[in-house]
C-alpha cells in the first residue's frame, strides 16, 4: 500500500522533515502498520550501513609520495616534456586519499541506503527502467572475493584436500543461496527482505573465505 | 614436506582413537601458576583434554612419539604448551592436562580434538578438523571448528560457537549466545539465554528454553528450518519473515497466516506484554513454534 507519507520516510529518518511534518508523520506511524514496517526496514538498512567497517584505500598513495619526497629535485622544462606526468604535493596526496575514502564509504552507504539520484552522473550508464538491486554491482566486494578465492586457490596445497573439499562445498552452498536470492530479486527488485538477506549471504561468503585464507596463511 | 607432515599427522591422528593409550607417556610435568595466568595449548594434531582442579598448578601429561618434544613455558602470565619435532614434523600429541578451574584456557590446532571440562573461566578452542567439547566456561566461551562438531554444555556469559560443516549443540547455557554454521544444524536446549543470534544457510536451528523479558533472540536461515519450543507464559514480540517458506504454531499468535507472510513481508505479533524480541527469518525453510518442546514427537522432524 502506498500513501502520502510513504515516500517521506527516508527524509524522516534523515531528520529532514520540518517539526510540523515530523509530528504529523509520528501520528501517522502510530496508526499505519505498513509505514511503520517500512520505516523499521529503512532503519535496519541504515544500521547495517553504519556497522560497515571503514575500508582502506586499495591504492596506497604514500609509497609514491614518499619516493618523490626523497628523490632529488629534477627540473623539466614544461614544453619539453615528452609525456604528461601527474604529480601530487603531500597535501594533495593526503586530500586524494581522504577523497578516495569518502567516495568509497559514500558509495557503500548509497548502495545500502538508497541515495538520491543526481542529475549529473559521474559515468554514463544505460537508462534504468526499474529499481536495481543494491548488491548486484559492488566491484569492491567482488574484488575482495576474487582476492580471497585466489588466496585459497594458491594455497590449496597448504591445506588438507578434504578440508579444501569441505570449504568449497560450503562456499558452493552459500553461492546457491546467493543465486536464489538474486533470482528472487530479479522478479521482486524492491523487496527489502531479499536485499537484506542477499547482503547477509554475501557477508557470510566473505567471512568463510577470510577464514579459509587465514587457514592458508597459518598453513 | 608439508604434505608429508600432514599425511603423517593424519595417519597418526586417525589410526588410533584419541583416548587409546598409544604408548607410555613421554612428558609428565607440573608447573606452579599464579592467579591471573592463562593457559595456551597449540597442538597441530591429536587430542587435548583439559580437566580442572583446585590447585594452583598445571599438570601436563602428553603422549607422543619419541622424536616429538613437548615444551611447557611459564612466563608468569602465560603457560604455553606446544610441541615440535626433533627430526621433521611433530606428529600427533595427546594431551591430558589438569589446570586450575579459574585459569583461562586457549587451544588451537589443525587436526585437533578438544575437550575442556569444568572450566570456570574463559575458554577459547579453535580447530579445523576435529570436534570441540566444552563443559563449563564463564565470561567468554568460544568454540570453533570447520569440519568437526561443536558441543558446549553449561557455559555462562558470551558464548560463541561456530562450525562450518558439522552440527553445533549448546545445552544448559546462559548469557549471550552466538551460533553460526553453513551446513550444520544448530541445536540449543535447556537454554537460559538473554540473547541469541543463530544463523545458518542450510542447517536447521532448534531452540528450547526460557525467553527472558527484554531479551533479544534472532534466528535466521536460508533453507534450514527454525524450530522453537517456547514456554506458554512468555512476553515476546515476534517478527516473522519468510520468502517462500512456511509457518506453523500452536501458540496463540494472531495475524500470522499464509496471506500475511507473502514474499518476505514482515509480520509482527505479540504474546503477553511483548517485552522480548524474537526475530525469525528464513528464505525457504519452515518456521515452527511450539509450546514446550520444539520437536512434536520422537522420530519426527
Amino acid at each position: 500500500m502506498t500513501d502520502t507519507w510513504n515516500d517521506r520516510l527516508s527524509e524522516y529518518l534523515d531528520g529532514e522533515l520540518t517539526p510540523g511534518e515530523r509530528v504529523a508523520l509520528d501520528a501517522h506511524l502510530a496508526t499505519c502498520r505498513d509505514c511503520a514496517a517500512t520505516l523499521a526496514d529503512l532503519r535496519a538498512v541504515v544500521d547495517r550501513a553504519a556497522a560497515l567497517l571503514p575500508r582502506t584505500p586499495e591504492t596506497d598513495l604514500w609509497p609514491g609520495v614518499a619516493e618523490r619526497i626523497d628523490a632529488p629535485p629534477t627540473v623539466v622544462p614544461f614544453l619539453t616534456r615528452s609525456r604528461r606526468r601527474i604529480s601530487f604535493t603531500l597535501p594533495q596526496a593526503v586530500a586524494a586519499g581522504l577523497a578516495l575514502m569518502v567516495v568509497s564509504g559514500g558509495g557503500v552507504w548509497v548502495l545500502n541506503h538508497g541515495g538520491r539520484t543526481t542529475e549529473a552522473p559521474l559515468v554514463e550508464a544505460a537508462p534504468q527502467t526499474g529499481v536495481l538491486p543494491v548488491s548486484f554491482a559492488d566491484p569492491r566486494y567482488d574484488e575482495a572475493i576474487a582476492d580471497l578465492q585466489q588466496t585459497l586457490q594458491d594455497g590449496r596445497a597448504q591445506l588438507d584436500p578434504q578440508t579444501v573439499m569441505i570449504l568449497e562445498a560450503n562456499l558452493d552452498a552459500i553461492d546457491k543461496a546467493i543465486d536464489q536470492c538474486r533470482q528472487a530479486l530479479a522478479a521482486d527488485p524492491a523487496n527489502l527482505y531479499l536485499h537484506n538477506h542477499l547482503a547477509e549471504a554475501r557477508q557470510r561468503k566473505l567471512a568463510l573465505l577470510r577464514r579459509a585464507a587465514e587457514m592458508v596463511n597459518k598453513g | 614436506m608439508l604434505t608429508a607432515g600432514i599425511a603423517l599427522a593424519l595417519t597418526l591422528a586417525q589410526a588410533q582413537p584419541p583416548s587409546s593409550p598409544r604408548e607410555a607417556p613421554k612428558t609428565d610435568e607440573t608447573v606452579p601458576v599464579q592467579r591471573g595466568a592463562r593457559l595456551t595449548i597449540n597442538n597441530f594434531a591429536g587430542e587435548v583434554v583439559i580437566h580442572t582442579w583446585d590447585k594452583d598448578q598445571v599438570h601436563v601429561l602428553a603422549r607422543h612419539q619419541p622424536r616429538t618434544q613437548v615444551t611447557i613455558r611459564n612466563n608468569g602470565t602465560v603457560v604455553l604448551v606446544s610441541a615440535s619435532g626433533t627430526h621433521g614434523p611433530q606428529g600427533s600429541v595427546d594431551y591430558d592436562i589438569t589446570a586450575p578451574a579459574w585459569m583461562p584456557i586457549r587451544t588451537e590446532g589443525t587436526y585437533n580434538f578438544v575437550t575442556v571440562d569444568g572450566a570456570q573461566a574463559e575458554v577459547f578452542a579453535n580447530t579445523i578438523r576435529g570436534d570441540v567439547i566444552i563443559k563449563g566456561g564463564t565470561g567468554s566461551v568460544t568454540a570453533k571448528s570447520v569440519e568437526g562438531e561443536v558441543d558446549v554444555d553449561g557455559a555462562r556469559g558470551k558464548v560463541n560457537v561456530n562450525s562450518v560443516n558439522e552440527k553445533i549443540r549448546v545445552t544448559n547455557s546462559s548469557g549471550e549466545i552466538t551460533a553460526e554454521s553453513v551446513n550444520g544444524t544448530i541445536t540449543m536446549t535447556g537454554m537460559d539465554a538473554v540473547s541469541v543470534d543463530a544463523s545458518s544457510v542450510n542447517g536447521t536451528i532448534t531452540y528450547e528454553g526460557r525467553i527472558a523479558d527484554s531479551g533479544h533472540y534472532s534466528f535466521e536461515t536460508h533453507n534450514g528450518d527454525l524450530l522453537l519450543g517456547l514456554p506458554e507464559n512468555l512476553n515476546a514480540t515476534f517478527t516473522i519473515r519468510t520468502y517462500q517458506g512456511s509457518f506453523s504454531t500452536d501458540l496463540p499468535l494472531q495475524g500470522v497466516g499464509r496471506n500475511e507472510l507473502q514474499r518476505g513481508r514482515r509480520v509482527t505479533t505479540t504474546l503477553g506484554n511483548g517485552s522480548a524480541e524474537i526475530s525469525l527469518e528464513t528464505f525457504g525453510g519452515r518456521i515452527r513454534l511450539r509450546r514446550g518442546t520444539a520437536q512434536p514427537q520422537r522420530g519426527k522432524s
